[in-house]
């Protein structure tokens, strides 16, 4: 089922929004093979969408032996032929292996000195992964190994698809002192991006600047898995050169889907971009899509179902998961801006200098669905929008406003000092400015309590789980108890936040993660 | 009409068609051919017979003896065939033998891969060796580039054999290639100095057996690219400021034919590939072929690109990779038939690595990733690492290296298989020949199992390292210091 018809049919059992019916997907230029014309100086219009084929190993013959491509094997089909024919040459013919869901391509393993396989190719998909036995699947859903029901898990930055900072089903209240604090990048000059994570792991990303030179500097990326329970590293990617070679390389913020772990790569050079898709529990890379030169921002993708969204400077891309290829890529933002997109609806949203975009899933068509009052600030806003499921709130810097997804209009708009993103839960709205953390009623926008007027420089986005809501600055983290709007506990240093597996995880810029398990 | 006379017309400076005088060195004044050089190839043979001693071929025949007589050149530790400065001429291993300095070897094997769990490279067989001449004709030793040599037989522990002088000025060496009996090696110059030397060696004891100079170069000559060895021909591009392709007579040095570009291209410092009697060499902005026996250009097609890596032929197809793009050429029209982009980043001046086939896929270093395509361009799989060097191929195991490790990955689904580390980044392509793999910084050189990624039993290691080629069992190993090293393997 191609990317269009499964978000289709998805939008029409779940909503009642209509997506209107799309002219097919964009083709893009500079991306996958293409036949040319023979003449050289056409070489750079090539077109194509990248998809290769599915890959079927070849029948296994002779002694081939048999291929395992069960289900707790990579994505490939990594299928290595029975070891009884090795060393007979000249009959190791290429075993046959399974492919994974969604096209995956099998690919024989060899055996002998024979032929040694086929190469897999095609678009890889996570083998199906079953979940434990203690997964009650009557009342949950099994996703990747993972029961979803219940699930204390935070797969993109805000924890979920409307980036509303909540962790819903955490219930604990502020920790009692640090499980584990891991090093992940070196305290020179580095950052360690908002983490995501489930029950069992905690995926992490660093941004190691080995250079001080701000116009050229050299980095040296890694993405980690972390065990959640100790902070055991799990796998790593090292993306990064030795000192010899210095690397552009500039990884985003990870997003946590479907078993797969998204990570934008970007280029301070002129070289292309691209969508890195890792098997999360092996850190495979099952593939990845190439765009051409230009500047990510590393905002954290949005996977819903099939597609995959995220931004870069010039507009709105789209990716099909089912054909690893790109679905549309929309330049009407008409503001350069990081941020991360949002679903609600059926649709995909994008605040960007004052303005809320509503993007057809499938085409990418986009229409303005409303726009805050010019402000003062000539420069955009950097982070994400949020909602509750109802509304939509985003910070445009000196405001932050409420929109409903289908009103023209902005649903209220409240000046002041705020940067940053929003958190919406349990019907209150957070939002960091005006060097307080405030709540504030989602309907109106009217303040509700006001607290912590110390810090001048909070600045990560607050989240939320049970009773207490949390914010940090560099220096420090805090958790308020919503109830008395009192300073529950602090702990230094602080960084960006996530909650998940029972656990506050805090990406710090001194280069660690730290994991501090909510209270009972 | 020969296909090179139907083709006169492209962009090169031709000499008259039909003409099989070679191309002259008008002016330099210093080939192979000139009074001067013969006396210089005099004196370099006067030399060596004053250093050679009489049981140095018999040494090279029997292996067996070296290695026992190098017990240092083994896992206890690296075997220090380092010079402070050019040595003379050559050195034999009678001369100087190999001693201890005993630092030790690394940790090999040690693995930061993905935890798939994947132990697989133990458990295979590498590719037995084949018949034939145990050769390495250019960059990665074959048209495929596959950094393997088939037919070597030998094994570590090696022992020294001999050492040579290449550039007295001790400049960093270009890869040895060799045909199993004669070794040619050139020096890396950014600018030349006037002056670019050629040499051949023989591979049994590091005797010269002639030397081609290019002298009275133009202040702006670029200086000689890697060698390309063919039946007849050592192929280079050298020596002007534009591009200009020179083929020496294998055998003597003499120059054959000698093709200047009437544009201003950039000559590329990357092998020439020898395929199907045709010299094809990345020239930016053109990728170009000749006639490799009289030079004359068939076609050279205008890419519009900077960098040029060396060519690989696979399946009568020609490969090119620049930067980000893998094109896919007809060798005798240089029409373009295909062509990927991908994402990486590159550095045209640090770039070690070019693609490399097996002989069914190709693989290609695209920094930080390594990747897998079929020969149609489809992609097959994508791996991540730092990856920057490499890669090279045999079997089943594809190595490049990544991060600064020698890296080892399934070659048909790009899992991890094991890691292999020293105390400094390797630099170099890793070699492979009969199951193991060799792997160099500047400062030392390793082997390495290549089932398992140890060093195993057979542990050794020597000092200092460089670019590695194989052939005539020898590893040669195109030391910084203007030195090419030779040692024997095991047999």
């Amino acid at each position: 089922m191609s990317l269009g018809a499964v978000l289709r049919v998805a939008v029409a059992a779940a909503l009642p929004l209509v997506i209107a019916a799309g002219g097919g997907c964009e083709r893009w230029h500079v991306l996958g093979t293409a036949n040319l014309d023979g003449t050289a100086g056409t070489a750079g219009s090539a077109v194509g969408a990248g998809e290769g084929a599915a890959g079927t190993g070849p029948a296994g013959t002779g002694a081939a032996g048999t291929a395992d491509a069960s289900a707790d094997a990579d994505a490939m089909g990594t299928g290595l032929a029975g070891t009884g024919a090795a060393g007979t040459a000249g009959t190791g013919a290429a075993g046959t292996a399974a492919a994974g869901e969604s096209g995956g391509a099998g690919a024989g393993g060899a055996a002998g000195t024979g032929d040694i396989g086929t190469l897999a190719v095609g678009c890889p998909a996570p083998p199906p992964r079953p979940c434990p036995a203690s997964c009650d699947l009557a009342h949950s859903n099994c996703v990747q190994g993972v029961c979803t029901n219940g699930a204390r898990r935070w797969l993109t930055l805000g924890g979920d698809n409307r980036h509303s900072g909540w962790a819903v089903n955490e219930t604990g209240g502020p920790p009692v002192k640090r499980a584990w604090r891991v090093q992940v990048s070196k305290p020179i000059v580095s950052e360690v991006l908002p983490v995501v994570a489930d029950d069992d792991t905690v995926y992490v990303v660093d941004k190691y600047v080995r250079s001080t030179n701000q116009f050229f500097p050299s980095t040296n990326d890694h993405v980690w898995a972390l065990a959640a329970s100790d902070g055991h590293t799990r796998w790593s990617v090292d993306f990064g050169f030795p000192a010899e070679f210095p690397t552009d390389v500039v990884l985003g913020m990870p997003t946590l889907a479907d078993g797969r772990l998204f990570v934008t790569e970007g280029q301070a050079s002129l070289s292309p971009s691209a969508l890195d898709v890792f098997l999360a529990r092996t850190g495979k890379l099952l593939w990845a899509q190439t765009f051409e030169p230009g500047h990510f921002t590393g905002w954290a993708p949005l996977a819903v179902g099939p597609a995959l969204y995220f931004q870069d400077d010039n507009g709105l891309r789209a990716i099909d998961l089912d054909r690893c290829a790109p679905a549309f890529y929309n330049k009407n933002l008409g503001s350069a801006a990081g941020f991360s997109p949002l679903a609600l609806g059926g649709a995909i949203f994008t605040f960007t200098g004052g303005k809320l975009q509503r993007f057809d899933p499938v085409t990418g068509n986009d229409l303005i669905v409303a726009a805050i009052p010019p402000t003062n600030y000539d420069y955009s806003q950097y982070g994400a929008p949020v909602s509750d499921g109802d509304a939509i709130y985003g910070i445009h810097p000196g405001t932050l406003s409420a929109f409903k997804p289908d009103h023209d209009a902005p649903l209220w708009v409240m000046q002041g000092q705020y940067d940053g993103i929003p958190a919406v839960a349990n019907g209150v709205l957070y939002a960091i400015g005006d060097r307080q953390l405030s709540a504030r009623d989602p309907a109106t926008g009217e303040i509700s309590w006001t607290a912590f007027d110390g810090e001048y420089a909070l600045r990560y986005p607050p989240v939320v789980a049970g009773n207490w809501v949390y914010a940090a600055s560099e220096a420090h983290v805090y958790a308020f108890d919503i109830r008395t709007h009192k300073l529950a506990w602090t702990e230094s240093p602080g960084g960006w936040l996530s909650i998940a597996a029972g656990q506050l995880l805090v990406a710090q810029p001194d280069g660690y993660v730290s994991a501090y398990p909510l209270s009972p | 009409m020969t296909r090179a006379c139907a083709l006169l017309l492209v962009s090169l400076a031709l000499p008259a068609c039909g003409s099989h005088a070679p191309a002259s060195h008008a002016g330099d004044g210093g080939d192979a051919d000139g009074a001067g050089d013969r006396t210089e190839a005099a004196r370099d043979v006067a030399a060596r017979e004053d250093v050679a001693t009489p049981d140095l071929a018999e040494r090279a025949d029997t292996p067996d003896a070296l290695a026992s007589e190098a017990p240092d050149a083994s896992a206890d530790g690296l075997a220090d065939a380092a010079v402070d400065g050019p040595a003379d001429v050559f050195e034999s291993a009678s001369a100087d033998a190999p001693t201890s300095d005993a630092p030790d070897a690394p940790a090999g094997g040690s693995s930061d891969a993905p935890a798939s769990g994947d132990t697989a490279g133990g458990e295979r067989d590498a590719p037995p060796a084949e018949a034939g001449p145990s050769q390495w004709l250019t960059l990665g030793g074959d048209q495929l580039r596959s950094g393997f040599n088939r037919v070597e037989r030998g094994r570590p522990p090696l022992s020294f054999a001999w050492r040579a002088t290449v550039d007295p000025d001790g400049r960093a060496l270009w890869p040895a290639v060799s045909d199993g009996k004669t070794a040619y090696a050139t020096a890396i110059m950014e600018r030349p100095d006037r002056t670019v030397h050629v040499l051949a060696f023989a591979v049994s004891d590091g005797a010269p057996i002639w030397e081609h100079t290019f002298d009275n170069l133009p202040s702006s000559s670029t200086g000689p690219s890697q060698l390309t060895l063919t039946d007849d021909h050592v192929l280079l591009s050298c020596c002007e400021s534009e591009m200009k392709i020179e083929a020496l007579f294998a055998s003597t040095g003499k120059a054959h034919w000698s093709m200047a570009s009437s544009r201003p291209f950039h000559q590329s410092v990357w092998a020439p590939l020898a395929f199907d009697n045709d010299v094809i060499v990345g020239n930016s902005p053109n990728l170009c072929a000749l006639d490799e026996h009289s030079g004359m250009p068939l076609h050279c097609d205008l890419n519009g690109n900077w960098t040029f890596l060396s060519s690989l032929a696979l399946e009568g197809t020609v490969y090119t990779q620049f930067g980000a793009r893998l094109w896919a050429a007809d060798p005798v029209t240089g029409l373009n038939t295909r062509m990927i982009t991908f994402d990486g980043f590159y550095d045209s001046y640090s770039e070690t690595g070019v693609p490399a086939s097996d002989g069914k896929n190709l693989y290609v270093v695209s920094p930080p990733k390594l990747r897998a395509f079929t020969p149609d361009l489809t992609p097959g799989w994508v791996a991540v690492g730092g990856f920057q060097i490499g890669p090279v191929i045999a079997g089943h195991v594809v190595l490049a290296i990544g991060s600064g490790k020698l890296k080892a990955l399934d070659a048909l689904t790009g899992d991890p298989l094991w890691t292999f580390a020293s105390d400094q980044a390797f630099t170099y392509p890793p070699v492979i020949a009969n199951g193991f793999a060799y792997v160099a910084n500047g400062d030392a050189v390793y082997a390495v199992d290549l089932a398992t990624g140890k060093t195993g039993a057979d542990a050794w290691a020597a000092k200092p390292g460089g670019w590695l080629s194989i052939a005539g069992g020898r590893l040669f190993v195109a030391q910084t210091n203007g030195t090419l090293t030779a040692y024997s393997f095991t047999r």
